[in-house]
C-alpha cells in the first residue's frame, strides 16, 4: 500500500559532478583519459544496476562501445576487484567494491544520515531546515541548521506538532496508509486550529493530503507558525514508510520564501538522494513502534 | 599507448581508493605526495574522477568520494538479498535487547557488516563501520561465523592470515583458541567480552538449508553486567529471535543467495 503512496520520481540528472572541473589537464592531454574514461563508464553500467550480471555483448549495446573495448574494460575493472566474472562468463560487481567506503557509510542512524544533506539544503538554501520524525500521532523536531538571514525560524529540538498542522507534520502525514490517517482524524477530530491557516476539515486535509502525495512535497504557509512559510520532503525507507520528514522554512512573505520556492526543484533532488540512500542502506526508524496504527484499526 | 593507458588508468583507482579511505577530503598536493606521481598526473587523474562523478569537491575544495562512488558501494550492499529480509528481525532484537543488532556476512575469510540496527542502551560499539571487510577473527560479531568452521577450515583460517596478515597469526591463533566447541550450544554462540569499554557481544551463526553458517547476527552492548544464569537466559531469548529470523530465510531459500559464494575463500583479499 505505502509503494503506491510515493511520489513517482523524475529522472534525476543529479549525479553529475557539482562543481565544475578544471579542464586545463583534459584539454593539455585529451588522449590520455580515454580508455580511463571508458573503464569509468562500464564502471557506471554495475552502479545503475548493481544486482545485474552483464555480458560484453549487450554492454558494448548499451554503452555504445566495440566489444573489444568492454572487453577491455571488464579486465582492468575485474583486476581491480571492482567486477568479478562469474559462470557463464558474464561480470557482477565485485566485492572490493567495498573498499571505496568512507565517512559517509556510516551506522544508519536517520539523524547522522540526513545530516549532510540538511548541510546541503541549508547552504542552498540560507534558510532554516529542521528534520522531524514521527512519534505517535504528532511530530517531533529532532534536528536542523537555523537561518543565516537576520530574521530567521528557529529550531526548536523536541517541540512536537500534531500531524495536520505544518508542512513536516503533512508531509510525514501523507504517506502514512489511507486506514492510518483515518484512524488519525477519528482519534483527533475535532483537529485543533493553531493559527486562522491550519487545516481543520477533514475533506480539506485529504484534499491536502492527495496534492502531497502527487508533488512529493508539503507546503505551509504559517498553518503551525503565523508568518512563516515552509516547504517539506519526506523521508521514506525501504517500504515506502516515512521515517521523517525535512523542512526548510523562513518568516514570510519575504525574499526568503521566493528563493526556496525557486529551488525547490534542487532541494527535490537532493532529497531523491537521502531517499535512495536511506532505502539502500535500510535505515531504522529512531523511534520504535512510533507509528502505533499501522495497518489501521 | 597501451603502457600509458595502463598507467594512467592504475592512477585513477589509486587515487580513487586513496580519497575513498581517507577520513578528511584530501587535496591534490597530499594524493600526489601519497601515491608518489607527479603533481600534473595526480591531478589528471583526479579531474577525471571528478568528472566522472566519482569524487566530488568539498567545502573547501578538497576532494572526497562523489555520488557515483557512493552508488556503487550502496550497490554492493543490495547484492546481499539477506540484508533487507533480515531488517525488521534485527529491529525486533534490538527493541528486546536494548542493544545492536547487527548482521555479518562472511566474505572469503572476512566479515562484512551489512546492517546495524542501534538499540536504546547507552553503550554501543562504534566501530567497524557498515561494509568494512575485517577478518573473522576480529569482529567479535563475527566469531560465530568462525566457530562454526570446522578443524581443517580453522586450520585454512590460520593458513591464510599466516601469509597475509602474518603480524595477526598470533591474535587470531589465541581467538580460535577460546572459541567454544562447535556443538556447545543448541544454537550457538559466541560471547566476547571487552573490559577495556565494557563492551558485550553475543554472535549468532545463521546457518542455510546446508547447515553451513552463512552468515550471523551480533547483539552489542554494555556488559555483562548481570549473573551468569541471568546472562544465559537473556542469551536464549535473544537466540529465539534469530531463530525465527532462520525460519524465515528458510522459507525463502532464495535469500541465502552470497553473490560471492563461487569465489574460493583465499581468493577474497582486501587492501
Amino acid at each position: 500500500m505505502f509503494a503506491d503512496n510515493r511520489r513517482a520520481r523524475a529522472p534525476r540528472s543529479g549525479l553529475a559532478p557539482r562543481l565544475p572541473v578544471p579542464m586545463t589537464a583534459q584539454q593539455r592531454a585529451p588522449q590520455m583519459n580515454k580508455a580511463t574514461e571508458r573503464v569509468l563508464r562500464v564502471l557506471d553500467a554495475f552502479a545503475d544496476d548493481p544486482c545485474a550480471r552483464h555480458g560484453v555483448t549487450a554492454l558494448s549495446a548499451q554503452l555504445g562501445m566495440t566489444k573489444n573495448m568492454v572487453f577491455r574494460a571488464l579486465a582492468t575493472l575485474a583486476g581491480e576487484g571492482f567486477v568479478v566474472r562469474e559462470a557463464g562468463g558474464r561480470y557482477a560487481l565485485g566485492f572490493r567494491v567495498f573498499e571505496l567506503r568512507n565517512a559517509a557509510v556510516a551506522e544508519p542512524d536517520l539523524r547522522a544520515i540526513c545530516a549532510p544533506y540538511l548541510k546541503r539544503m541549508h547552504d542552498l538554501t540560507g534558510e532554516t531546515v529542521t528534520l522531524s520524525i514521527p512519534v505517535g500521532f504528532s511530530s517531533v523536531v529532532i534536528d536542523g541548521i537555523e537561518g543565516r538571514n537576520p530574521v530567521i525560524t528557529r529550531v526548536l529540538h523536541g517541540r512536537t506538532i500534531p500531524l495536520h498542522a505544518g508542512p513536516g507534520s503533512r508531509a510525514i502525514l501523507a504517506f502514512l496508509s489511507d486506514a492510518e490517517i483515518d484512524a488519525f482524524l477519528a482519534a483527533h477530530s475535532p483537529l485543533a486550529r493553531i493559527t486562522p491557516t491550519t487545516i481543520v476539515e477533514p475533506a480539506l486535509l485529504w484534499r491536502e493530503i492527495r496534492t502531497v502525495r502527487r508533488r512529493g512535497h508539503s507546503i505551509g504557509y504559517g498553518d503551525h507558525v503565523v508568518n512563516s512559510a515552509a516547504v517539506a520532503f519526506p523521508v521514506l525507507g525501504a517500504d515506502g514508510r516515512p521515517l521523517g520528514a525535512i523542512a526548510v522554512g523562513t518568516p514570510a512573505p519575504g525574499p526568503g520564501w521566493r528563493r526556496i520556492k525557486a529551488r525547490i526543484p534542487a532541494l527535490r533532488a537532493i532529497m531523491d538522494e537521502l531517499n535512495d540512500r536511506v532505502q539502500l542502506i535500510g535505515v531504522a526508524p529512531l523511534l520504535q513502534g512510533e507509528l502505533p496504527l499501522r495497518g489501521g484499526k | 599507448m597501451t603502457g600509458s593507458v595502463h598507467a594512467s588508468t592504475a592512477n585513477v583507482f589509486l587515487a580513487l581508493r586513496l580519497v575513498s579511505q581517507a577520513e578528511e577530503p584530501m587535496g591534490v598536493a597530499e594524493i600526489s605526495r601519497r601515491l608518489g606521481i607527479p603533481l600534473s598526473t595526480a591531478h589528471r587523474a583526479l579531474a577525471t574522477l571528478e568528472r566522472a562523478g566519482y569524487l566530488r569537491r568539498s567545502a573547501g575544495a578538497k576532494l572526497e568520494i562523489g555520488p557515483r562512488a557512493e552508488k556503487l558501494v550502496l550497490g554492493a550492499f543490495r547484492r546481499f538479498p539477506i540484508r533487507e529480509a533480515s531488517l525488521p528481525y534485527l529491529r525486533q532484537l534490538a527493541i528486546a535487547s536494548g542493544r545492536s543488532a547487527s548482521l555479518c556476512v562472511r566474505i572469503g575469510w572476512y566479515s562484512l557488516r551489512l546492517v546495524s540496527i542501534a538499540g536504546g542502551g547507552d553503550v554501543a560499539p562504534q566501530a567497524p563501520r557498515l561494509g568494512q571487510p575485517v577478518l573473522l577473527h576480529a569482529d567479535p560479531g563475527a566469531r560465530a561465523l568462525l566457530a562454526a568452521l570446522d578443524e581443517p577450515a580453522r586450520a585454512a583460517y590460520l593458513g591464510f592470515v599466516a601469509s597475509r596478515k602474518p603480524r595477526l597469526l598470533a591474535e587470531a591463533r589465541g581467538v580460535c583458541g577460546e572459541l567454544p566447541e562447535r556443538a556447545a550450544h543448541r544454537r550457538p554462540w559466541v560471547a566476547t567480552s571487552h573490559r577495556r569499554d565494557a563492551l558485550h557481544t553475543v554472535s549468532f551463526p545463521l546457518r542455510d538449508a546446508a547447515g553451513a553458517a552463512f552468515a550471523a547476527v551480533a547483539v552489542e552492548g554494555a556488559g555483562p553486567h548481570r549473573t551468569a544464569a541471568e546472562d544465559r537466559k537473556r542469551i536464549e531469548d535473544w537466540s529465539a529471535l534469530v531463530s525465527r529470523l532462520e525460519a524465515f530465510l528458510a522459507e525463502n531459500p532464495s535469500l541465502f543467495r552470497h553473490p560471492y559464494a563461487h569465489i574460493p575463500p583465499d581468493d577474497v583479499a582486501f587492501a
